[in-house]
């Protein structure tokens, strides 16, 4: 078999191990490509849409995740496998006034926080910062989380967590997500996860 | 050229960023044609032209550049962009994930596409010396970084003047190491004393896919991934950064087994063998 050449020089014999040669590039490429179709399947299939219709909030979060929604926010989700801190992503909806601006939101929770959270202190405060869904406010702080049980004794935790405000009309949406200092960069594409998929 | 290309990005970040200008409309439209220009035109002043004068000008080079566009446009990015819409899953990953899809999907896509443009072309006739082998798949990977740097334009289009360049000489040095090692490889299976094994260019994509999968990762989720403007505020110059210790490793390492390789040849007795 002769391939043509637009190089000069005579036309080459392609050998049988030189076509062996192609056709195993050319499976290695679509094995490859079969398996980036799998870790695709995979991906997603490991994000479930939630939705909460009262709030007019959806969002993929991680299927094995536990929901709740007993609180003073619209949901929590968290992960149940991390300890001693587990892994959390939360959307909190509050109301505002016409001209409360995102700082004024990240104040109020910092206040709020305070009195709530042990050894609370903001990082940094960032307005406005780019995320997906458009500019928001941006606050990260950290606090120590004690176990709520006194019958287990362990060490508390330093918690690492931030706050996305955005503004929609007299409403403040906060995502928030809080981990353990030590899982929070390692876990953080969770929380890129979830923002990219919030829609509100 | 990488370095000249890299002087130039650094100046004209570095001027927009002292002057603080910002360029609008049909102006704006010219320089980003400009940027894009720009490692074509070192190339032909650099490489092309001074080869063309001196007789040693190997053939067809303009050609596949325009072929590695075309398969840029018409397949691997439909393919990436439209079939596996990495964009809208795979950056939001783990560090681990998104290394593993960026080589499966874009590496392996990339880097075959460059390869069957080199191997049912030019190879193995027009390689004459080892270094022509990287010759061409620099020239292969500068048509695609024209068209990747062309599509950041028309996609995102607003980017201002100095990361606007930082980013298409990312492109450009990131996609040249790239085509530097596949044609290495093809350099390795014509140059070699014996027939190459079957899995020689298997292997060569795999390792050029790996590398892609590497850069693109650390660049797009290390560096640029995470939002806030504290952490977005260098990127432009962390992602050249990245782009070019990732271009002079590469050459570094090339370098170093093509010497070794031609050590190896002058020692044997006997004509060297070409296919």
């Amino acid at each position: 078999m002769t391939l043509p050449s637009m190089a000069a020089g005579p036309p080459r014999v392609t050998t049988t191990r030189q076509m062996w040669s192609n056709l195993l590039a050319l499976g290695a490429t679509l094995l490859a490509l079969l398996g980036g179709l799998l870790l695709r399947e995979s991906v997603r299939a490991d994000l479930v849409l939630y939705e909460d219709p009262a709030a007019g909030i959806e969002v993929m979060r991680p299927a094995e995740w536990l929901v709740d929604t007993q609180g003073d926010y619209v949901f929590r989700l968290q992960d149940p496998v991390v300890r001693p801190f587990q892994t959390t992503l939360q959307v909190t909806v509050i109301t505002i006034g016409p001209d409360a601006t995102g700082r004024n939101v990240l104040d109020t929770l910092t206040l709020r926080r305070s009195s709530l959270f042990a050894g609370y202190q903001v990082l940094s405060v960032t307005d406005p910062v780019a995320t997906p869904n458009g500019p928001a406010a941006e606050m990260q702080y950290a606090f120590v989380a004690a176990n709520a049980n006194p019958f287990l004794a362990s060490l508390p935790v330093t918690v690492r967590g931030v706050d996305i405000v955005y503004r929609k009309g007299d409403q403040a949406i906060i995502a928030s997500y809080h981990a353990e200092a030590e899982q929070f960069e390692k876990q953080y594409f969770r929380f890129e996860q979830f923002l990219s998929s919030l829609r509100f | 050229m990488s370095v000249l290309l890299l002087v130039v990005t650094l100046a004209i970040m570095l001027v927009t960023s002292l002057v603080g200008l910002e360029l609008e409309g049909l102006v704006r439209a010219a320089a980003n044609l400009g940027l894009l220009a720009l490692p074509l035109v070192l190339w032909w002043a650099l490489y092309y032209r001074p080869a063309r004068r001196m007789g040693r000008l190997l053939p067809r080079m303009p050609t596949l550049m325009i072929l590695a566009a075309v398969f840029a446009n018409g397949v691997a990015l439909p393919i990436i962009d439209q079939v596996y819409e990495v964009d809208a899953w795979l950056p939001h990953t783990s560090g681990l994930t998104r290394i593993i899809g960026y080589t499966l999907i874009v590496g392996f896509l990339q880097e075959y596409l460059k390869f069957i443009i080199i191997r049912f072309t030019v190879y193995p006739n027009a390689l004459m010396e080892r270094a022509d082998g990287v010759a061409y798949g620099v020239a292969v990977s500068l048509g695609f970084a024209a068209l990747l740097g062309l599509r950041f334009f028309i996609d995102g289009g607003s980017a201002p003047l100095g990361p606007a360049a930082a980013r298409v000489t990312s492109i450009t040095l990131s996609q040249i190491a790239f085509g530097a090692v596949l044609g290495y490889f093809f350099s390795g299976a014509r140059f070699a004393r014996q027939e190459p094994p079957v899995w020689w260019f298997a292997v060569g994509i795999a390792v050029t896919a790996l590398l892609n999968g590497l850069y693109i990762a650390l660049r797009g989720g290390l560096i640029v991934g995470s939002f806030g403007i504290g952490a977005t505020a260098n990127t432009p110059l962390l992602a050249l950064l990245l782009a070019v210790a990732f271009a002079l490793g590469t050459f570094a390492v090339l370098g170093f087994l093509s010497r070794q390789a031609e050590i190896r040849e002058a020692a044997v007795p006997g004509a060297r063998v070409l296919r």
